[in-house]
């Protein structure tokens, strides 16, 4: 399958950029802390701090289960789960500016599109060399994620809090329909701008949505429980496809070649 | 130069092919044919549409105007299929730098449907006569821009393509690079491949080319086709003609200048350069001139219309059509 060949490409290119790789992995390193931080200070804090917080969130000094600390160690995980889907989605920017963009700056495209490939192949093997390192690099700070806060809180609960039902749902489905996401908006605005870095910056708007919806879930005004989760999954889901379509669709080899000169 | 042999295939066939970019006409008007194992060049000035018309050809762009087929395929319609069978070798040589010289060109196989099992054995094939085989591992990013261009015709004819469009393959090169390239491009029309080069390097043209289609750019109107010739014909401007005598021509050409249409007759040795009047009617009044010789009793060995530089032949050309 072509797709798969130009996918192998992208990924050889990738591995030899070292601005990109080091782009790639800021993010996640200056993400990883947080969870790590806002647990041991929830598992070391004075139960005074612990009743205020509780009572801000939940209404009530006693929590639900019973366990204020437990609860609100539960809170900033459920929080930090939020704010790490950041990552799956703000990566694929990175990389998918670079795709079509890029390959204009570079002066690369024309041969491309002189091939025999389809849109719809470029379209894909360029998504997923986005989506696949991705994806990677987020599963990789996720596995780190959960193996800090039960390193932390496993002398407190004396059990693993980590993978959860949250954590699992948002690992494994959220994610690669986050990075899909942003993947295919920045394919899209990469293939109708001529430059990378303006393809870059209109396409980092997509996780404008997804910081509302954390700054809210942190502030408090929303509980962002599993039906949450579920709904954001569905509207992702749905518009992987109808954007995928539409950038495929909005492909056009000769408004690239012409903008491009 | 091969010439076609008389019952060559067509590969390209051009009717009233135009391009447009929304209001901006960029070529109109063109008809030409291109034959099997021809070397047919797109002649014309920056902004002449040249490089759209070989887009249109290469199955990149569709045509707004005319017919076009190529390799036997509707170019409105069957774009892919005529992408398989076209190797183009783009302005830029659009490699990627940080892949190796073999990495590009499999990568470029690999897309055009080539076994895997084939691909070393074709890109040796094509970088040893190149001189680029030594450096099949470097990084295409170091290597010179004359390399990085004769990789792109490598990668261009890797997938054996029926028909290679070049598309200023000299343009931005230092003269040896531009002279190893040219060579590179010689090398495959003596092997009888069909090329169409669009240049506005005449030199080149007339190096490499049998035949011409020479396009100019009129303002606001985009390129038009001012003419489609075989390069020697072009060069052949019928104002002029060297007539060889056996023996002194001094002679024999005092009587010549009053032969309506001709302007002047210089004689130098045994040769006799003969002008005419431009426009004269009815033509260069060439049996006229042997006929006075023959009386004369002149032994005429041969007459050769003067040829000209092609240069001088294309601006001449263009200055005509900008006339009228």
């Amino acid at each position: 399958m072509r797709a798969l060949v130009l996918l192998g490409k992208e990924l050889r290119e990738i591995r030899r950029s070292r601005g990109l790789l080091l782009s790639m992995s800021a993010l996640p390193l200056s993400m990883l802390p947080v969870p790590i931080v806002l647990v041991a200070g929830v598992a070391h804090a004075p139960m005074g701090d612990i009743h205020n917080l509780i009572g801000y969130y939940f209404g009530g000094a006693a929590g639900v289960s019973g366990d204020p600390r437990a609860d609100l160690i539960g809170l900033v995980v459920r929080n930090c789960v939020a704010l790490f889907m950041v990552m799956p989605l703000f990566i694929p920017v990175l990389i998918a500016a670079q795709s079509v963009a890029g390959e204009k700056e570079r002066r690369t495209i024309e041969p491309l599109l002189a091939s025999p490939l389809a849109a719809w192949e470029i379209v894909l093997g360029k998504s997923l060399a986005a989506v696949v390192p991705a994806l990677g690099i987020s599963w990789f700070a996720f596995a780190v994620f959960a193996v800090g806060v039960d390193w932390l809180t496993l002398p407190l609960f004396h059990r693993l809090i980590l993978p959860d039902g949250s954590w699992l749902f948002g690992v494994l489905v959220l994610a690669p329909l986050l990075c899909f996401l942003g993947n295919t908006v920045t394919v899209l605005v990469s293939s109708r701008v001529s430059d990378s870095r303006l393809a870059q910056q209109l396409s980092a708007l997509i996780v404008v949505p997804l910081l509302a919806l954390i700054v809210v879930q942190v502030t408090g005004l929303l509980f962002v429980d599993g039906r949450v989760y579920l709904w954001l999954g569905a509207a992702a889901a749905t518009l992987d496809g109808l954007l995928f379509a539409a950038a495929v669709w909005l492909f056009d080899r000769q408004r690239i070649l012409s903008r491009w000169g | 130069m091969n010439p076609s042999p008389p019952d060559a295939a067509t590969v390209v066939s051009a009717r009233g092919l135009g391009k447009r970019y929304g209001k901006r006409r960029a070529i109109s008007g063109l008809d030409f044919e291109v034959l099997e194992g021809e070397v047919f060049g797109l002649l014309g000035p920056n902004g002449a549409g040249k490089t759209s018309t070989l887009r249109m050809l290469a199955g990149l762009l569709p045509p707004d105007e005319g017919e076009v087929s190529v390799c036997g395929l509707d170019a409105r319609t069957r774009s892919r299929e005529i992408r398989e069978r076209v190797g183009l070798l783009t302005e830029q040589p659009g490699l990627y730098d940080r892949l190796t010289s073999l990495e590009n060109l499999t990568f470029s196989a690999r897309l055009y449907g080539v076994p895997a099992g084939e691909i070393p054995g074709r890109a040796e094939r094509l970088l040893r006569p190149l001189g680029l085989w030594e450096q099949r591992e470097e990084r295409v990013g170091t290597l010179s821009k004359g390399m990085r261009q004769k990789l792109a015709i490598a990668r261009a004819l890797l997938h054996e393509p029926r028909l290679i469009l070049l598309d200023e393959p000299t343009s931005a090169l230092d003269p040896e690079s531009a002279r190893t390239v040219r060579e590179a491009v010689a090398a495959l029309a003596a092997e009888g491949r069909t090329i169409v080069l669009c240049t506005h390097n005449l030199f080149e043209a007339e190096r490499l080319c049998r035949r011409v289609a020479i396009v100019r750019a009129a303002p606001g109107e985009g390129g038009r086709m001012i003419a489609l010739t075989e390069v020697g014909r072009l060069r052949r401007d019928g104002r002029a003609v060297t007539v060889e005598l056996e023996g002194p021509a001094g002679p024999h050409a005092q009587g010549l200048g009053a032969i309506p249409g001709v302007r002047a007759a210089h004689p130098s040795g045994t040769t006799i350069e003969v002008d005419f009047v431009e426009g004269a009617p009815g033509g260069p009044p060439v049996p006229e001139v042997v006929a006075q010789l023959v009386a004369g009793g002149a032994r005429i060995r041969s007459v050769v219309p003067r040829e000209r530089p092609l240069e001088e032949a294309y601006l001449s050309l263009v200055a005509e059509a900008g006339a009228s």
